[in-house]
């Protein structure tokens, strides 16, 4: 029995290496930053450690159930990851990324390894420790400014995550009383699932994940904490844990296995119409960039929670699409506006006539902005239209008037989403500005930005590459 | 000539592309090359014109179609829905032929229009030259997916244009008409994704394969049992889905066409807009909207355009009434002609309304006249706005006896605009009407009063055109302020260039008008049968 056991447990662990290789590469780069003192070699050390990540990586067609049932690896998870360790790698070349130590690049190797953890997490118990171990990561990093603002932030996000996390575990300690079991796959709540109390143990589990994707009303922390972050970081925040609280969150729905009927199902697809209302309403009258794009990132969860309500594999590859290419996006959105932050831009005002010294640029702020609005030709109306095409698809099925309004409240926000994305193309090219002392950016600056760019075009012109990778995963349904 | 439409669309994407890499400072060379990409298209527009075979009657909507270009673009594997299929498929009929080749003709004249430019001029002709390419691929394109795509891809530069080169409120007026326009598309993007999703076939495996072909929508290819399929009982708020379908589509075109109560944006971008850009609005982009209501909203539901033929009449004579009152009361010329075109354009509607031979063919042809007149009316103020900086009707008085061959050709399009016999604005409006009217006894779609009191528009455009006549060009000669009475010369060679061959066309059409009638004719006459035979099936399901 015992020896079974550890046959389990020694058997499960080739099977995580990308998480060991990740976590003995974090713990390394602390070790190298007690040795040099050069950033550089910091970021080196850092970028090769995910790479070597991403080598580890295993893609398992059928699944595997490893340590008791407690983590779950499938194709999903798989490809996800390499998408978060992408994701990650791009952040060195953030100019406003010139000062870290070896600690920074140790706490963001923390998110992505948490993050990664969640996506293959498969019991409650071991889901709060993930989500703990990225949110600490997390509140650690917002302070990474060290300004007055930024500890405001921090405390901000560090408060409204502790309480979210203890309600999360109240709930869990409900679910587990219920069902006596903490493992999601074993779980069969569709009997019981007009008992009230047990749904509100589920709302308070949820409410802990919906925290950390920044669904309304627990997207209060995104803003302040945004704002005050250093941008990469802000970049990782904005993707890594987000999109893996959201496979998560789908795994959880998916185990209460209750399709269309709960009043919980209902009250997540109310959260997620409000998400992209309030988000998108709230950048209106932002004037800070990065306050705006973090609107603009409520809103997207939205989104990309609308593709997580839709059951089996037609949710879940509209996820996979969106998660890709918003990745692409918000990467070269931060890029862009780290560029414009180390020269002392950060409100949009300042951005005011800059055309005459920027015009290059300025065409990719404009393609960038048009991507996430969500207009042709770029891959930010690919992916919007597949969602709308999955949710229409779902509303002919079963006829939900609320799935109807989901999309409709969707498609309503681009318009208004037009309104804010476009207001920095639009003091760039149509206002006039003093700009005496600004300084060009740099050829490399502008190439990385143009190679995102045109990324997020070509994925527009031919999504097969997309359409391939999304059709090749095996969906499971642990 | 091979692929003749993808040139059309793609020379002015190549122009851009040189002009992007030209240096800044050779601002001549930008502006020859602009001239010369626009030239080719309409040669390759009027080439167009020549090969088109009018004789050609079609029975389905796939045999309708020349000069056809038909390539795969993307294929997709949708979950479990199946396939989808989006093609690069291109081609004209008696629709869309007459208007890309008066898109090429005004290209050309926006470009000698903007010939001063001596601000950002990199900046104005790459835009410039891309919105050229995406208004042909508009009227061109035979897939929706494509079509929405350069239906989209017009508002950017148009909103650059109008916003950088624009008049002192142009902030304003540009994220307006960015704002109604963008909306107005999604309202189509909705509609478009259900229609594709009901729209399709099964391949040889028996995968469902979606398609956004809109020769296969309006031949009535649906699958059975999808919400947009006629006949298949869904219903949202007592209403069919195709019914709330055509609602959001139409919405959607009359934003661009426009008409009343959604035409608030048209004054606003007028006013701002450079006057080539102006010129382009008017004379192409709303016929956008036009073109719209006919290939999508009108030809793919049959059904709900005989249902709702009353409505959206009386919004056509509300549009002509209103838009004519309004333009009386302006005192900025160009904001007259931005609501002649709102009262202009009210006759599309209503002639479309009509579903008869005359009524559809009149509204065509009053697409193609209005280009060609609103075009000519806007370069007409541009003249005088060059030489005072100022629109306003007041300000001068008496131009006849110091510009008299400028004030020949105001009096030739107002004159045309307000539809005087033998010039061609006269011809789409009579159509129209007589289409309207007769509209009660031959399919009784509905009655007489609304093309009755359409006839009103006419006698008000009378009204506003010969009283602006009367104030600016007769009587004493007069300017508001001194220093414009220097500036007040004649036309330059460069203004005769643009206004004779306007000028032409529009004696030309008035007095031949089966030059365009005669090619038209059979789609025309498909158009209307198809739609009202279709339309009784559907219905009957």
């Amino acid at each position: 029995m015992l020896a079974d056991q550890l046959q389990d447990i020694l058997g499960s662990l080739s099977a995580l290496s990308f998480e060991i290789g990740l976590l003995a590469g974090a713990l390394l780069l602390l070790i190298l930053g007690m040795l040099v003192k050069s950033r550089i070699a910091f970021k080196i050390a850092y970028v090769v450690v995910l790479i070597a990540g991403l080598l580890l990586i295993r893609f398992e067609d059928n699944g595997l159930m490893l340590f008791n049932e407690n983590l779950a690896i499938d194709d999903l998870g798989a490809i996800l990851k390499a998408l978060l360790v992408f994701a990650g790698i791009w952040i060195v070349f953030f100019p406003t990324s010139e000062n870290h130590g070896s600690e920074f690049y140790f706490l963001i190797l923390s998110v992505i390894v948490g993050s990664s953890f969640m996506l293959s997490a498969n019991n409650l118990l071991v889901i709060y420790l993930v989500v703990e171990l990225t949110s600490f990561a997390s509140y650690t990093l917002t302070n990474f400014n060290f300004e007055k603002k930024s500890y405001e932030a921090g405390i901000k996000y560090l408060l409204f995550g502790g309480v979210s996390s203890a309600l999360a575990l109240y709930g869990a300690s409900i679910l587990y009383g219920y069902s006596g079991t903490l493992t999601l796959s074993e779980f069969s709540f569709g009997l019981l699932e007009n008992d009230y109390f047990l749904n509100v143990g589920m709302l308070l589990f949820v409410g802990g994940l919906l925290f950390k994707v920044s669904i309304v009303p627990f997207h209060i922390w995104v803003p302040s904490t945004y704002e005050a972050t250093p941008t990469e970081a802000v970049t990782i925040l904005s993707i890594v844990p987000k999109i893996a609280g959201l496979v998560l969150l789908n795994r959880v729905l998916d185990s209460l296995d209750m399709m269309g009927q709960s009043w919980l199902l209902l009250s997540i697809t109310i959260l997620g119409i409000a998400t992209i209302g309030i988000g998108t309403l709230g950048a209106l009258r932002q004037t800070n960039v990065k306050r705006m794009i973090a609107y603009g990132a409520i809103a997207h969860s939205g989104f990309l929670l609308a593709a997580v309500l839709i059951p089996y594999q037609n949710g879940l590859q509209a996820f996979v699409w969106y998660s890709v290419v918003y990745s692409i996006m918000n990467i070269v959105v931060f890029y862009l506006i780290s560029i414009f932050e180390s020269k002392g831009i950060t409100e949009v005002h300042q951005f005011a006539g800059l055309s005459s010294k920027e015009a290059y640029l300025g065409g990719v702020v404009v393609v960038v902005m048009i991507a996430l609005i969500g207009l042709p030709p770029t891959a930010g109306f690919t992916i919007k239209f597949y969602l709308f095409t999955m949710m229409w698809e779902w509303y002919q099925a079963v006829g939900d008037p609320w799935m109807l309004t989901y999309l409709l409240v969707a498609v309503v926000s681009v318009v208004f989403s037009l309104f804010f994305y476009l207001k920095v193309p639009y003091f760039l090219f149509l206002k006039d500005g003093q700009n005496q002392n600004y300084s060009r950016s740099s050829i490399s600056q502008r190439a990385i930005a143009t190679i995102f760019t045109l990324l997020v075009l070509w994925l527009f012109f031919s999504p097969e590459i997309l359409n391939n990778i999304a059709n090749n995963i095996n969906f499971l349904d642990w | 000539m091979d692929n003749l439409l993808s040139w059309l669309i793609f020379i002015p994407f190549a122009g851009a592309l040189l002009i992007g890499l030209l240096p800044d400072s050779k601002s001549l060379l930008m502006k020859i090359v602009a001239l010369v990409a626009t030239c080719i298209q309409l040669v390759l527009g009027l080439l167009l014109f020549v090969q088109f075979d009018g004789s050609v009657a079609p029975e389905s909507w796939s045999e309708a179609f020349q000069f056809v270009e038909l390539m795969p673009w993307i294929q997709l594997k949708v979950g479990t829905i199946g396939f989808l299929q989006i093609d690069y498929f291109l081609g004209v009929d008696g629709i869309s032929m007459p208007l890309v080749v008066l898109s090429a003709l005004l290209l050309v004249i926006g470009v000698i229009s903007s010939w001063n430019l001596t601000q950002k001029v990199k900046g104005y002709f790459m835009l410039y030259l891309v919105l050229s390419g995406s208004l042909i691929g508009c009227f061109v394109a035979l897939d929706f997916f494509l079509f929405y795509v350069f239906f989209e891809f017009m508002l950017l530069p148009m909103f650059f244009l109008i916003g950088v080169w624009g008049g002192p409120r142009r902030s304003y007026a540009s994220i307006k008409f960015f704002l109604y326009t963008l909306f107005g598309s999604l309202l189509i993007l909705v509609v478009m994704i259900g229609l594709y999703l009901s729209t399709g076939s099964f391949d040889e495996f028996g995968n469902q394969v979606n398609t956004f072909s809109l020769v296969q929508m309006m031949d009535g290819g649906f699958i059975d049992s999808t919400l947009l399929a006629p006949g298949s009982g869904f219903y949202l708020w007592g209403e069919s889905l195709r019914y709330w379908a055509f609602v959001l589509l139409f919405i959607g075109f009359i934003i661009k066409l426009p008409a009343v109560p959604f035409h608030t944006w048209l004054p606003d971008a007028h006013v701002e807009a450079p006057t080539a850009i102006s010129v382009l609005l008017a004379g192409v982009l709303l016929k956008v909207g036009g073109y719209g209501l006919f290939r999508i909203c009108y030809a793919i539901f049959p059904d709900i355009a005989i249902e709702l033929a009353q409505p959206v009449a009386i919004l056509g004579m509300i549009s002509i009434v209103y838009g004519g009152m309004v333009a009386m009361a302006q005192n900025d010329v160009k904001k007259l002609i931005a609501y002649s075109s709102v009262s202009h354009m009210g006759f599309v509607l209503l002639g479309l309304a009509a579903l008869t031979s005359e009524g559809v063919a009149g509204a065509l042809f009053q697409m193609v006249s209005h280009g060609f007149i609103s075009g000519a009316l806007f370069l007409v103020v541009g003249v005088i706005y060059d030489r005072t900086h100022d629109r306003q009707i007041e300000g001068l008085s008496g131009l006849a006896g110091k510009m008299p061959k400028y004030t020949f050709f105001v009096v030739l399009f107002f004159f045309a605009s307000l539809g005087l016999p033998g010039l061609s604005g006269f011809v789409g409006e009579l159509l129209v009407l007589i289409g309207a009217i007769g509209a009660e006894s031959t399919n009784g779609l509905f009655p007489r009063w609304i093309g009755m009191v359409s006839v009103l528009g006419i006698i008000i455009s009378a009204g506003y055109y010969l009283w602006t006549l009367q104030r600016m060009f007769f009587g004493k000669y007069w300017t508001k302020e001194s220093a414009w009475d220097a500036k007040m010369l004649d036309l330059t060679p460069r203004e005769w260039l643009m206004l004779v061959p306007l000028a032409v066309l529009t004696l030309l059409f008035g007095v031949f008008p089966s030059l365009l009638l005669d090619p038209i004719e059979n789609t025309m006459q498909f158009f209307v049968e198809s739609l009202l035979n279709q339309g009784q099936t559907y219905l009957n399901l």
